[in-house]
């Protein structure tokens, strides 16, 4: 079984990715290592491979990006006439070629916009004869939608009647009266696809400084000339804020503020895919009339994961903490009802996870992609909530035009590499291509997963990969250990100890997410030992 | 003194409540019982409570690093964590034998403490894998 | 290329289950039997459970878990079981066949004449009774932290709540109390314990360690590891009522709140399981709704004692050895074992009526004192217990003889009841 490791796994020693040295000056900075920051990041290098991309926490996708519902929205539920809208109708038509090259799945796999009883407020319903109310949900409402997306350049809206859209979702309410089909909405990974686009941005010669917090800018006459960091300073004529919901102290400190973030928490729910797989085959939700929205969130859904996994949610909470992704009773018992009425008889038991993310809206609720009219080289692409995952397309595409007025190259590099090669993952494969996998790397043999069937030689190739995961939420996010039912009961420990020896640590000091979160407090025994030595000093 | 103390039978589901009222060490009367058993329980629970030990020790080359452990008999109660604070230094090196002694006598109680397994070393392949 | 093997048997799983049916197959005069274990080595959770108390009726002696598994892998390695360790069975068809996977030999097809499934029982997690809070490092299943301190030599708390009075529950707090760590209390969202009475006694009261009952932990703090817990009093529905939190410091939330047997295998293979025990409908002879695949142990139902794992085992490796060497067979019609009163479920839940003995297992309800646990037939009695005392952790398990077995297929019925001691009394006078 001895063996070097896969060629592709390691072609440089890995405490060198883990802590590159600062470089002393950049073309562009880019502040934040989530999914727009990493697309700009990549976008730059098709340019120039001069750009650096700074985090504070240990790895990319480590806020909303890693939180959301991994939709791409076609714009349907978004206000006419805002940046929003237009660039998410737009970023969504561009999505086939936003992916490309970069080993990430992309599906489209639709909404179902469900039509009942429920999708008007009672007064409105008790105030109409139920013929009126009928052709109200059934023909006005439906109808209705589908201007509203046309008008909107949102193309292939289908109105279905209830027996058509039950058939399309059997599950969905006996109530429902009508519907509308959308044939854009999309899924992608989130981290996943943040994932790539940062390794294709690294193999283009982008650099990823993480654990690197950003405390101040260096502006002179009105011009950035450089980004103070907490391990030194880069000099940089360019900086592109991509701060998420911490982009409104970031354009301070620059001076390029002059908005708000105010967090908004939103709680979903996920399912074990053996039982939920093919239980929604599209997203699903169910049409409210405008002013009926719960908050300010978009009112959520039922959606699959491109894995296949059913989720429920999101919930929209106000919170005054940026880093508040608690779940809370309330919303768990919201989330309940509100699916109760969608889908009778959703799966209650087959809950294996729930998580919560951080939105970053502003006040305004809508996007702020600007290049700084008061610090000059000062990108801003803040506000960036949902749909900001599909918008990404379309706000790169916005962002490029003013780096290219700020000084990044219009001409493309004839030396771009358009492809991330990408590990290919066991349980994809067919018994034929695992067996040549595991006669070429035994690992390939390896189980260490048992819910997800991951191999030992995937968890290396996420260790050693250009953005290496260093804890076991990296793992999980690059490969999907723990995600199954069991939730890492089986591969917690395994997980634990192949990071130990990769990284060349011991077990206790590998954490779950990052400093300060050790998954062993100690070695057994440790803790008597300390006693009895106690006892001797005392 | 007239003391009175509390137990919970653990012989059968019944978990019968006891009381034994002492004086001075002598039991006068136990109280609460089903049967028999129960009574002898909670005399012996007061006058001489005894569990089995069993923890682990660290074990060197092993094919897992840590070797459980059980006492030859049932050793006083109030010794039980002294006596894994005991082990808590204890190593041996792999290969184990199932039943080997770890530690003889443990507190003087005459208790042996034996190997519950037979361990293996780790193997080169282990290693390497 | 993928291998293609076709041993008679292939028993998935070498906890104690797989190990009694593997060798129970043996001793049946099976030649080629093959055991698939995921984990690097035999006994599944039995290496960690070092506390003692297993095999007082298997072996007349208790022992600790490791020294059980020990009796099983010295005969073991005497036989010709070809063992398979870190291999995994990826898929499980309705025809028997398998699929397995592991470094040396590949992928393999795998076409046995017969299979026995012993899987097991996995933990359920956090999310799957949804406590609300953050999602940091220190929240763990007890089985986990079972392994990680009793095998990997790893401790993952040092101040530490538990949630569940399940006897996994009851035996961390001890073990993590021995091990220095401190435990603040055992938190059980009923009003009554999960665990035995002798793990409640030798686990928590020998050590002082405090037991809240109608109590549960309603949210998890800090962001990175855990801080501390809230905990609420429940009320009679279950819900915590508003005005008890307490905040309790801790590092590590350990949940002892239920197995479920682990049947994602057999629901691929098409196999019928049993809502009320979450495992594979079987008949007396282990069998599954899939002709040739039998099924023991806690993928059955989760059993209290490790004796009864092993009975079912052998009887489910007595009977593939015997439905291999005698080929193919028709199987009888059968018979639903009907749960009656104060009875949850019942295991086996069929009978076919084969000529043999045969022993059912079953559950209650709710506690109950003074009653006759009885397996009959209309007026006919088949087995019956005098019980002093039934409790829901307890299993009571119940004996037929093959000619009342039969004679109760003719009659088309077959019921396992709890009734009153005084009831009885005043029919039988």
């Amino acid at each position: 079984m001895r063996g070097g490791k896969p060629d592709e796994m390691d072609r440089e020693p890995i405490r060198e990715k883990l802590e590159p040295r600062l470089p002393a000056r950049a073309q562009a900075v880019v502040v934040g290592a989530g999914v727009i920051g990493c697309a700009v990041a990549r976008e730059i290098t098709r340019y120039t491979p001069d750009v650096v991309v700074l985090d504070k926490e240990n790895d990319v996708a480590c806020g909303a990006s890693k939180a959301n519902n991994a939709e791409v929205h076609s714009g349907i539920g978004e206000e006419a006439g805002t940046l929003k809208q237009r660039l998410n109708v737009r970023g969504n038509h561009m999505y086939e070629g936003f992916v490309q090259g970069l080993g990430v799945e992309f599906k489209r796999q639709g909404l179902l916009i469900v039509v009942t009883p429920r999708s008007v407020p009672p007064e409105v319903a008790e105030s109409m004869n139920p013929q009126q109310l009928d052709e109200l949900l059934r023909v006005k409402i439906p109808e209705g939608i589908v201007a509203y997306g046309e008008a909107a350049g949102i193309r292939g809206l289908r109105i279905l009647s209830r027996e058509e859209v039950l058939k399309k979702e059997p599950n969905v309410t006996p109530e429902a009266v009508s519907g509308v089909f959308d044939p854009n909405y999309g899924l992608v990974c989130p981290y996943k696809l943040t994932i790539a686009l940062a390794e294709h941005a690294v193999m283009n010669g982008a650099r990823f400084l993480l654990n690197t917090e950003v405390t101040g800018f260096r502006v002179e006459g009105g011009e950035v000339r450089g980004v103070i960091t907490s391990r030194g300073e880069i000099a940089t004529p360019l900086v592109i804020n991509a701060a998420g919901v911490f982009a409104d102290e970031v354009a301070e400190m620059a001076g390029a503020g002059g908005f708000r973030i105010h967090p908004r928490k939103g709680a979903t729910l996920l399912f074990d895919r053996q039982v939920t797989s093919e239980y929604v085959r599209s997203s699903v939700a169910l049409f409210r009339m405008p002013g009926m929205k719960r908050e300010r969130s978009k009112g959520g859904g039922a959606m699959p994961t491109v894995e296949g996994n059913l989720q429920l949610g999101p919930t929209a909470v106000e919170v005054d903490d940026k880093y508040d992704t608690s779940i809370s009773a309330e919303e768990i018992e919201e989330i309940f009802e509100r699916f109760h009425y969608l889908l009778p008889d959703f799966p209650k038991d087959a809950v294996i996870s729930a998580f919560s993310g951080v939105r970053a809206p502003t006040y305004e609720e809508d996007f702020v992609i600007e290049a700084s009219n008061r610090v000059k080289g000062f990108v801003n692409v803040a506000g960036i909530q949902s749909p900001g995952l599909a918008s990404a397309p379309a706000i790169v595409e916005m962002v490029m035009g003013f780096l290219h007025e700020l000084g990044i190259p219009r001409e493309p590099r004839p030396d771009f590499r358009p492809v991330r090669p990408a590990i290919p993952r066991f349980a994809e494969l067919d018994d034929q291509e695992r067996d040549a996998l595991i006669r070429k790397d035994p690992r390939w043999g390896n189980i260490i997963c048992r819910c997800e069937y991951v191999t030992e030689a995937e968890v290396l190739a996420a260790i050693h990969s250009l953005i290496p995961a260093t804890d076991m939420d990296g793992v999980k996010r690059r490969t999907r250990t723990g995600m199954g039912r069991c939730q890492g009961g089986f591969c917690g420990h395994r997980v634990a100890a192949i990071l130990a020896r990769e990284l060349g640590r011991p077990v206790t000091e590998i954490t779950k997410s990052g400093e300060g979160s050790p998954v062993y407090l100690a070695e057994t025994k440790d803790f008597l030992r300390a006693e009895r030595s106690g006892h001797g000093q005392g | 003194m007239r003391r009175k103390h509390a137990f919970t039978c653990i012989n059968c589901p019944l978990s019968c409540a006891l009381e034994l009222t002492e004086e001075d060490g002598e039991v006068l009367e136990v109280t609460g019982h089903e049967c028999e058993v129960g009574r002898r329980y909670a005399e012996e629970e007061f006058r001489d409570p005894r569990r089995t030990v069993t923890t682990t020790v660290r074990v060197r080359n092993g094919v897992i690093p840590q070797l459980p452990v059980v006492s030859t008999r049932p050793m006083p109660e109030a010794l039980v964590r002294e006596a894994v604070k005991a082990l808590a230094d204890v190593e041996v090196d792999a290969p184990v034998r199932d039943g080997q002694v770890i530690y003889r006598d443990l507190l003087g109680t005459g208790a042996d403490i034996i190997a519950a397994r037979r361990l293996d070393p780790r193997s080169r392949a282990d290693e390497e894998g | 290329m993928v291998r293609v093997r076709r041993p008679d048997l292939v028993v998935i799983g070498a906890g104690p289950a797989g190990l009694g049916a593997a060798l129970a197959a043996c001793d049946a005069g099976l030649k080629d039997v093959m055991l698939i274990e995921r984990d690097v080595e035999l006994g599944g959770i039995l290496p960690q459970c070092i506390h003692d108390g297993f095999g007082s009726i298997v072996f007349g002696e208790t022992l600790t878990g490791p020294q059980y598994a020990q009796r099983y892998i010295d005969r073991l390695e005497k036989s010709d079981v070809e063992v398979k360790l870190n291999t995994m069975v990826l898929d499980l068809r309705p025809d028997r066949s398998l699929t397995a996977v592991n470094s040396r030999d590949g992928v393999m097809e795998i076409r046995p004449k017969a299979v026995i499934l012993a899987m097991g029982c996995r933990e359920r997690t956090r999310h799957q009774i949804l406590i609300p809070g953050y999602r940091p490092a220190g929240v763990v299943c007890a089985g986990a932290a079972q392994r990680d301190i009793n095998i990997e030599g790893l401790m993952p708390g040092r101040r530490v709540v538990i949630l569940g009075s399940g006897d996994i529950g009851l035996i961390m707090a001890r073990r993590f109390t021995l091990e220095g760590a401190e435990v603040e209390g055992v938190y059980e969202i009923m009003d009554h314990p999960g665990g035995l009475t002798r793990n409640l006694v030798q686990c928590l009261h020998d050590y002082d360690i405090p037991l809240h009952l109608s109590h549960t932990v309603t949210f998890i703090h800090g962001r990175k590891r855990v801080e501390a817990v809230t905990v609420s009093r429940v009320d009679e529905n279950l819900k915590p009522v508003p005005g008890t939190e307490r905040l309790v410091p801790c590092d590590t939330l350990v949940l002892s709140v239920g197995l479920i047997p682990e049947n994602e295998l057999s629901k691929r293979a098409g196999i019928s399981l049993d809502p009320a025990t979450g495992g594979p409908v079987v008949d007396e002879r282990m069998e599954t709704s899939v002709e040739g695949i039998f099924a023991c142990g806690n993928v059955m139902n989760v059993f209290d004692l490790v004796d009864y794992v092993t009975h079912t085992a052998e009887t489910a490796g007595r009977s593939a050895a015997e439905y291999v060497l005698q080929g193919i067979r028709k199987r009888g019609e059968c018979l639903r074992v009907r749960p009656g009163r104060n009875v949850k479920f019942v295991v086996p839940q069929l009978l076919r009526g084969y000529g043999e003995e045969a022993h059912f297992y079953f559950r209650v309800s709710r506690p109950e004192r003074a009653v006759r646990a009885r397996l009959s037939s209309g007026d006919l009695l088949l087995a019956e217990r005098k019980i002093r005392m039934v409790r829901p952790p307890e299993m009571v398990r119940l004996k037929a003889d093959p000619e009342r077995l039969k004679e109760a297929l003719a009659r088309g019925e077959l019921d396992v009841q709890v009734v009153p001691e005084e009831e009885t009394k005043g029919r039988q006078g």
